[in-house]
């Protein structure tokens, strides 16, 4: 099978992994040289399902519990690091770690002495902190360049150019949020981050500090860099760090340890986070189209999720031809949706492969328009909870 | 009903829209709370309003009033700009006004608060300003062409609940014709509950409804206390006695002491 994946971000090469794997030929469409432009570039790489569950649907914890073995088997040895996440908050938010507690699981309440001895540079600076032992970290820039280096190697080639999709008999749409008022329902959640760098702390996993406005991780890339992040402000705009966020962010590492004053900012960055109302992300085919959207904040904890349901929508049912069939009135496909699978294929079949040959590629409207664009109604994907990220329209045979 | 400058709702309960787990479990608090009326925040929600398209489209799809405010605003001008953007967005002339005096307990600035309510009402926007228990302060924001008055109950997102009952009694008592609504500081039912008793017009909730665990049922929880409150307060509440009061008769009793 020949594959066109547009967008080299997490959710792209991700997907491109698992269809190579199962021996698609892939070439992968990517705007812009680099991942400048990817969310995923300035994500946290943090594979914390049990912490994420605080805000986040039971779904995430669910379908990102398996994400660090994923990338453990993916990339180099020695990329994912499997040591916890600390939590802590300062003495007068005591009660914000409460209610972390109160709304995860998988953690150990830890004293002073087990902090210090996780995390010498934290000794005597915190009296209570939550332990995560089970999750993970990687570095996101690396584990992206390990991806794609070796999808290469694997003779998938990255094209910035002009592609006719009719070479193809599938096309994997990975763009995230450039798709912001075309998708009916997705919207921006700007994340704004920086890089510190210092040798006067060193931490060894990531550690999120609790605060009732201001909550702060910081992650350690090695080498004396840290990540910290990350802002959420509902926003596709992705513009530089605002003087605000980046007092709020400093502020906030100066209370997890002074010695970051001293540290050197090397960088400020902003992504905007691709995100359904619901904040989880939707995977779907409709003709020869498998469109994954609305990884939100969670790109490298379920983008391995995602891309077996691409490679298994990819497979399960062979593409439609691409000449023009009439649809087989009244009988769509059951709808299947189990725990296991987290699929679901919508009885829904208004969409046909003729229809899909002949609808118009648009070109983006203008940032902020809102997703209540012309052809808004293009993609409409069900509503609520569940645990299935997928689901197939346009399906007639 | 309780009239906002003229506008009647069916609610008591005017519901804050930040830090939801989702926009899809904000949704579901508004839908389950009834709640009439929507605060936004233009400047900490959505990067000062320039691009948070999506996000008030969403809001708009909720169906109810929206009260666009000034949230994270620390000086006047701040404040009277993102007011006037917020008309633009929300097409309306309601804003609730908040002009943060301390950047740790986002204490209200009192005098820039009546200063931005000035010129505002002056430009036609219709004023809820939130404001301390002060009296003199409330009194000086009806001058300024406030026609309703937000007072808190404790430090935003406190939780706390009504820490100056009789400060807010003598409220109620002073302006008895202004419509008043509690606007931060409630962490639970009972505190709605409390300060509707004291014969508040609405309350004002984000972070208890937000942060609880279920959003959705929270929401639904303080719609009831504060209808409860409501009612009560109508329904002539007993004053507190020093001595059992028997609610039956005692003669045929054989002990009258």
């Amino acid at each position: 099978m020949r594959v066109l994946i547009k967008g080299a971000g997490v959710a792209g090469l991700t997907a491109a992994h698992e269809l190579v794997a199962r021996g698609a030929a892939v070439m992968v469409a990517e705007r812009t040289q680099g991942f400048a432009n990817a969310a995923s570039w300035y994500a946290g790489g943090m594979l914390a399902p049990w912490c994420e569950r605080e805000s986040a649907e039971e779904a995430v914890l669910i379908r990102g519990a398996a994400a660090a073995d994923w990338w453990e088997a993916v990339l180099p040895a020695g990329s994912v690091h499997r040591n916890g996440t600390l939590v802590v908050a300062p003495p007068r938010d005591a009660a914000e770690l409460r209610r972390f507690a109160s709304r995860t699981s998988g953690y150990r309440s830890i004293g002073a002495e087990e902090i210090g001895a996780l995390e010498p540079a934290l000794a005597g600076r915190f009296r209570e902190a939550l332990f995560f032992p089970e999750e993970a970290h990687v570095d996101p820039r690396r584990a992206l360049s390990a991806l794609r280096h070796g999808l290469e190697a694997q003779g998938v080639v990255f094209s910035g150019g002009t592609i006719d999709q009719g070479r193809f008999d599938l096309t994997v749409d990975c763009t995230g949020a450039a798709r912001i008022g075309e998708i009916k329902g997705l919207r921006g959640v700007r994340g704004e981050m920086l890089y510190l760098q210092t040798d006067e702390v060193a931490l060894s996993r990531p550690v999120r500090l609790l605060h009732p406005r201001i909550p702060l991780y910081i992650v350690p890339r090695g080498g004396g860099l840290f990540m910290c992040g990350a802002t959420m402000i509902e926003s596709d705009d992705a513009g530089p760090i605002t003087a605000r966020s980046l007092m709020e962010l400093l502020n906030a590492a100066y209370v997890l340890h002074p010695a970051f004053a001293e540290a050197r900012l090397v960088e400020t960055g902003a992504g905007v986070r691709p995100a359904f109302a619901d904040n989880l992300p939707r995977v779907m085919r409709q003709a020869n189209t498998i469109t994954v959207n609305g990884l939100y904040r969670h790109g490298f904890l379920l983008s391995p999720a995602i891309a077996e349901e691409v490679a298994a929508l990819a497979y399960d049912v062979p593409p439609i031809d691409p000449s023009p069939t009439p649809p087989h009135k009244g009988e769509g496909l059951s709808s299947r949706c189990d725990r296991l699978q987290f699929s679901a294929v919508s009885p829904d079949a208004k969409v046909t492969a003729e229809a899909e040959a002949a609808r118009p590629r648009k070109p983006l409207p203008p940032a902020g328009r809102g997703w209540g664009g012309a052809n808004s109604d293009e993609l409409e994907w069900n509503e609520g909870k569940h645990f299935c990220f997928s689901e197939r329209r346009g399906q007639d045979r | 009903m309780p009239q906002f400058y003229g506008t009647e709702l069916r609610s008591r309960l005017l519901l804050g829209t930040a830090r939801y787990p989702s926009p899809a479990i904000l949704a579901e608090a508004v839908r389950r709370s009834n709640t009439d009326i929507v605060t936004v925040s233009l400047r900490r929600e959505t990067a000062g309003g320039r691009s948070g398209g999506a996000f008030f489209e969403l809001i708009r799809e909720l169906g109810v009033r929206v009260l666009p405010n000034t949230a994270g605003c620390h000086s006047v001008s701040e404040a009277v700009l993102t007011a006037k953007m917020a008309r633009e967005v929300f097409s309306t002339d309601w804003i609730k006004l908040e002009v943060i005096g301390h950047q740790d307990t986002l204490q209200p600035d009192v005098f820039g608060l009546v200063e931005a309510a000035r010129i505002l009402t002056g430009e036609g926007f219709e004023v809820f300003p939130y404001t301390t228990d002060d009296l003199v302060v409330a009194e000086r924001l009806l001058e300024a062409g406030c026609k309703v008055l937000m007072p808190w109950c404790a430090p935003i997102g406190s939780a706390m609940g009504p820490q100056n009952v009789p400060g807010l009694r003598a409220m109620r008592a002073e302006f008895p014709d202004v419509p008043l609504i509690v606007d931060a500081g409630i962490g639970r039912p009972s505190h709605a509950a409390t300060v509707m008793e004291l014969g508040y017009d609405a309350v004002l909730l984000n972070t208890a409804v937000a942060g609880a665990a279920d959003p959705a049922g929270m929401a639904e929880a303080f719609a009831k206390a504060i209808e409860a409150g409501h009612t009560a307060y109508h329904a002539g509440m007993l004053e507190p006695r020093d001595m059992a009061v028997p609610s039956t008769p005692v003669i045929g009793k054989a002990v009258f002491s």
